[in-house]
């Protein structure tokens, strides 16, 4: 793979949760780089900090050691602002809860990133349309979430992940509360995505979805397992 | 089984309360706020019914009341509680039921002589059966001689030790205006609350009438008629019914008041109630059915209100973090009522606990209120069975209204639909977003109409001065009772530094004194009129009050037919104007200039010229109906001469004023006042009346404020996912923050708009009471407005930057 072609480079990155009574060591001394246009699984037993290494890097978090470069950018030099200004540029989120807004419309809610993208109004309409017609959700525009199946909830999700159209999905056990049809879809989905050019790094406890990805990052505990030991893990598992 | 269960909702109850000590204890602190308001204002309106109380035979007081009315137009100034000279001496010789009945002549505070220092003393001029229906108790002297001999001075207790410390004050003599009395009894204070207290009742000293007579001649009828300045109060005998009273009074002013004008209505009082009589008299009972009694009651239920309400309201909120836990009682067979009961022992508790909170509060404030007041809360409330017969069903009602609401909702679908595991976050019902909306109602009515008042204070305060850094002193002794004239006063003040001019007019400024006669623009005197309040002033009036002239001219001594008391030879007499009756009439200020309009003397139109019309600049408080003031040049009616002082000499200048009233009446104590202390004085019931809805006004701005941020504190728990997915999505702190703070807003706009209808028409009736008002205009509304949605600002709103800068991570990882 070229150096031209990295997208994510991270570096002896540590993350350490401190409680009064208790001192978590979540990432520990965490390298590795992802290259644009990758699918990349990351899986481990429940604890071993996954959801840590996607929130660091959706620049939700930031790690209390090493270096996250995203596109050559030192993420960590970031101002808080530019920060911002970053991640709803690059980054498109998809949870295994869903998290969408109750209040708001499935319109609306996909509509969000546009909003805060600074996008016209003209052309919000435009996207949040095709987003939707993506996921095939076109028929519920004026929806509320609750109104919505679990699969179809995680289906607006995927449709606001992607309307401001980013370079990188990253994706929390987006098939953790769905059955395994809405599973499917999902997976189909980012399939999509990810042969139209976007990295997409996904958490997933799924052997059989964490296989669909190009690559699969083992964590134990904060740290990886070497592919040649995650394979043994496997087939111990 | 509820009654075996009760151990269990303490138990619970108190749990429940201990989990949210926070929360809990701003409840509480709100809930006695509310309590305390209520309580308060009912003390305000027992004090005004219930003056004098213990007083023997205080029962079968009564003081009469009297009520001008103006045959033609129907015009009347209002019942009040005072009355015309000769009423008690008629009534005295035409009702036999009547066992006595005395008349009170108030008098302003009078330089009195005593071993030769000067004191000034507030007098009373009472007449013998004084002391027949007031049984005071004396310490010097003996109540059935004291006021019998001529020439008779009863000083209060304070009086007495003024003037002679722990000597005995019995048989001394007094020179008061040049007259010698001798002092036959000292007073002891009467219990209170008593209208011995307060003006115009409050006295340092009681002369008998012989001395009155010789001091202030009363007026002679039919004149005196026209002068409502004393009261009369009448002991009920024995037995005797008060309708008997009641029927010669309805007829009273028919057979004794012969007035071309108009005619007056009688009434009576009883003593206790004397006091509300008067402040009623103030915001027109008559016309308006509002007695401040009941609006005091009003303000105060309203603040308890709300206070239940933000109960209601917090404990909803807080009740919604129970949700489950109730649902699975009710999945494990709870019942419906028990929940409920369960809710109302716990309302139940913290209503109690607010009721010790309040008694607590009100004991501390006990003693700085009567310090500041006069208001004795133990002897009003404490010590009445009244008082804990209302106070115990008010707090229970109280707690019913805030935990019916939070009970409700915990034993309906919602819980047993928590328990399955449906919405474990349900938003806000409509009812609270309701009830805080009502308690942000009440507080910007009431606020508004604190600005109201605050705003016509102010104007009115601005007239007490005649301009920038000047002063203007009052002598308040008539010109008539002092060796000297206006004349000499101008002469002995000429060029001195810091006196600008020297002037006179016949009403004090800020007193009491209510008058008004109706101008008509015809000779017609049954067509239509503007009220006015007449004045009668001195030469160089205009510039000693600061007054601008905004057409035609002043008055000229010089030219003999501007002085009304020698009209009658050169036509009709001149007359200065103010803007306000200019416009009354209907006319502008240029407009007004060289108008005739006629005004009743003895039934017949009299015809005043007007000459030229100022800029208003009233010099009382209320108007009574009037509409604008009306000046005529009349030397000799103007008693109380005004001195005009400089801005930069002005301690000096008054200096100058003084040695020249003591040389100009060697030995007689001159009273002099600053017109701003005169005004300050004056101001009194209406500053009562504002601090008292200033504080009502505090108090429910803070309970809503409580109710509002209780109902924040739900949104932003609500919420705080949506926060967080904003956030990740893009959203910086600033729109975060400006959602929330639009979220805080809205209830409070919503409410300041339903608000301002009702305060417009209060506000206006409120100015409607003063002859010159400040417009009503927008300020008021939006000032109000601004001022509340600061106040959430930043009692709340500074949580929403803690809330926008919340990890984002952190949030979504518990959702
Ligand atoms: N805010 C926090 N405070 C303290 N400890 C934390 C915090 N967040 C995570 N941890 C701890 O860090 C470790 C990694 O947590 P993380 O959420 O990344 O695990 P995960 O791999 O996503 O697990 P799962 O598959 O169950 O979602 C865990 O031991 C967890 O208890
Ligand atoms: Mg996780």
């Amino acid at each position: 793979m070229m150096k031209a072609d990295v997208m994510i480079e991270l570096s002896h990155i540590e993350k350490t949760y401190r409680t009064e009574d208790l001192e978590t060591k979540a990432l520990a001394d965490l390298s590795f780089s992802i290259g644009a246009g990758e699918f990349v699984a990351i899986m481990g037993p429940s604890g071993c900090g996954k959801s840590t290494l996607l929130n660091i890097l959706g620049m939700i978090d930031r790690p209390d050691g090493g270096h996250y470069i995203f596109a050559g950018q030192e993420v960590g030099a970031l101002p808080e602002r530019r920060l911002v200004e970053f991640r709803k540029r690059n980054i498109g989120f998809i949870f295994q809860s869903f998290n969408l807004i109750g209040d708001l419309s499935v319109e609306e809610n996909v509509e969000l990133p546009l909003l805060y993208q600074g996008v016209k109004r003209s052309e919000r309409r435009i996207r949040v349309r095709e987003a939707l017609e993506l996921v095939g959700l076109e028929g519920r525009a004026r929806h509320r979430p609750a109104q919505l199946s679990g699969g179809q909830q995680q289906r607006v999700a995927v449709a606001r992940a992607v309307v401001g159209e980013p370079r990188l999905i990253l994706a929390d056990e987006p098939t953790g509360n769905l059955d395994s049809r809405n599973g499917e879809d999902v997976m189909e989905m980012l399939e999509t995505l990810n042969e139209h050019g976007t990295t997409i790094i996904m958490v997933t406890h799924s052997p059989a979805h964490g296989a669909r990805a190009g690559r699969i990052v083992n964590l134990l505990d904060g740290r990886i397992v070497p592919e040649f030991a995650a394979e043994s893990l496997s087939g111990l598992s | 089984m509820t009654t075996s269960l009760l151990p269990d909702y303490l138990r619970w109850a108190s749990r429940g309360l201990r989990a949210n000590p926070f929360t809990n204890i701003v409840n509480l602190l709100a809930l006695s706020l509310g309590m305390a308001g209520f309580v308060l204002a009912a003390a305000a309106a027992l004090f005004l019914r219930g003056t004098d109380t213990t007083l023997p035979n205080a029962s079968r007081i009564y003081a009469v009341t009297q009520q001008p009315l103006d045959k033609t137009s129907g015009f009347s100034i209002g019942v009040i509680p005072m009355t015309s000279d000769p009423v008690a001496a008629y009534l005295a010789a035409e009702a036999p039921e009547i066992e006595a009945v005395t008349r009170i002549r108030p008098t302003f505070d009078r330089g009195v002589m005593v071993e030769g220092g000067a004191h000034f003393l507030q007098c009373l001029f009472v007449d013998r059966s004084f002391l027949k229906v007031f049984r005071l108790t004396l310490k010097e002297g003996e109540a059935g001689r004291a006021l019998e001999r001529p020439r008779s001075a009863l000083l209060s207790a304070a009086a007495a030790r003024r003037l002679f410390g722990d000597r005995p004050a019995l048989g001394r003599t007094l020179t008061i205006g040049g007259q010698d009395v001798t002092v036959t009894g000292v007073v002891a204070p009467p219990a209170p609350p008593s209208i011995f207290d307060f003006p115009p009742h409050r006295f340092d000293i009681l002369l008998s009438d012989d001395v009155g007579l010789l001091l202030s001649p009363p007026l002679p009828e039919p004149n005196a008629w026209g002068s409502i300045g004393g009261s009369t109060f009448f002991l009920l005998g024995a037995g005797q019914s008060v309708t008997s009273i009641d029927a010669r009074l309805a007829t009273f002013g028919d057979r004794h008041v012969h007035l071309p004008s108009g005619t007056m209505q009688f009434g009576r009082l009883p003593l206790g109630q004397f006091l509300e009589g008067l402040l009623n008299s103030q915001i027109r009972t008559d016309r308006t059915g509002l007695s401040m009694s009941a609006l005091l009651v009003a303000m105060g239920g309203l603040v308890l209100v709300v206070a239940s309400l933000n109960y209601a309201n917090l404990a909803a909120a807080q009740a919604l973090s129970r949700l489950r836990e109730s649902g699975m009682r009710i999945v494990l067979g709870a019942t419906r009522t028990g929940i409920i009961t369960q809710h109302l022992v716990e309302s139940g508790l913290m209503a109690g606990a607010s009721l010790a909170i309040t008694l607590i509060l009100l004991a501390l404030a006990a003693v700085p209120l009567y310090r500041w007041t006069g208001l004795d809360l133990s002897s009003l409330l404490l010590l009445r069975p009244g008082f804990w017969e209302a106070l115990i069903p008010g707090a229970l009602a109280a707690a019913v209204i805030g935990g019916l609401y939070p009970a409700f909702q915990l034993s309906g679908a919602q819980a047993v639909a928590a328990a399955r595991g449906g919405r474990t976050r349900p938003g806000l019902s409509r009812v609270t977003f309701l009830f805080v909306c009502i308690q942000f109602l009440a507080a910007s009515f009431l606020l508004i109409l604190v600005t109201v008042m605050v705003r016509q204070m102010t104007s009115l305060r601005d007239f007490a001065s005649p301009g920038e850094g000047d002063g203007l002193v009052v002598v308040n002794t008539p010109l008539d009772g002092l060796p000297f004239t206006l004349a000499d006063l101008r002469a002995v003040l000429h060029g001195e530094t810091g006196v600008l001019s020297v002037s006179a007019i016949d009403v004090e400024p800020w007193s009491e004194d209510t008058r008004s006669s109706s101008l008509f623009p015809t000779p017609d005197l049954s067509g239509a009129h503007a009220n006015s309040f007449p004045c009668s002033v001195a030469e160089d009036f205009f510039g000693t009050i600061g007054a601008r002239f905004l057409a035609g001219r002043d008055f000229a001594a010089e030219r003999g037919g501007d002085v009304t008391d020698n009209a009658g030879d050169g036509g009709p007499a001149a007359a200065v104007i103010d803007r306000s009756l200019a416009e009354a009439m209907g006319w502008t200020p240029t407009e007004a200039v060289g108008r005739i309009v006629y005004r009743k003397v003895q039934g017949v139109p009299t015809p005043s010229r007007i000459v030229g019309v100022i800029e208003d600049r009233p010099q009382n408080f209320l108007g009574m109906g009037s509409q604008g003031y009306v000046y005529s040049l009349s030397p000799k009616a103007a008693n109380h001469a005004l001195v005009r002082l400089g801005g930069a000499g002005g301690g000096p200048a008054l200096a100058t004023v003084d040695r020249a009233l003591s040389r100009l009446a060697p030995g007689i104590p001159v009273q002099r006042h600053l017109s701003l202390d005169m005004f300050a004085a004056g101001a009194g019931p209406l500053d009562f009346a504002l601090s008292s809805f200033a504080v009502l006004a505090g108090a429910a701005i803070g309970i809503s404020i409580l109710g509002l941020s209780g109902m924040m504190l739900h949104t932003i728990g609500r919420r705080t996912q949506e926060i967080g997915i904003r956030k990740i999505l893009g959203a910086g702190s600033g729109h975060i923050v400006g959602l929330l703070l639009w979220d805080l807003s809205r209830p409070v706009l919503i409410a300041s708009v339903l608000s301002w209808p009702p305060a417009y028409l209060a506000g206006q009736a409120y100015l409607r009471l003063f002859t010159q008002h400040s417009d009503l205009g927008g300020g008021p509304f939006l000032l109000s407005l601004a001022f509340m949605l600061l106040v959430a600002w930043v009692a709340i709103g500074w949580r929403f930057l803690a809330v926008a800068r919340l990890n984002t991570a952190e949030i979504l990882r518990y959702e």
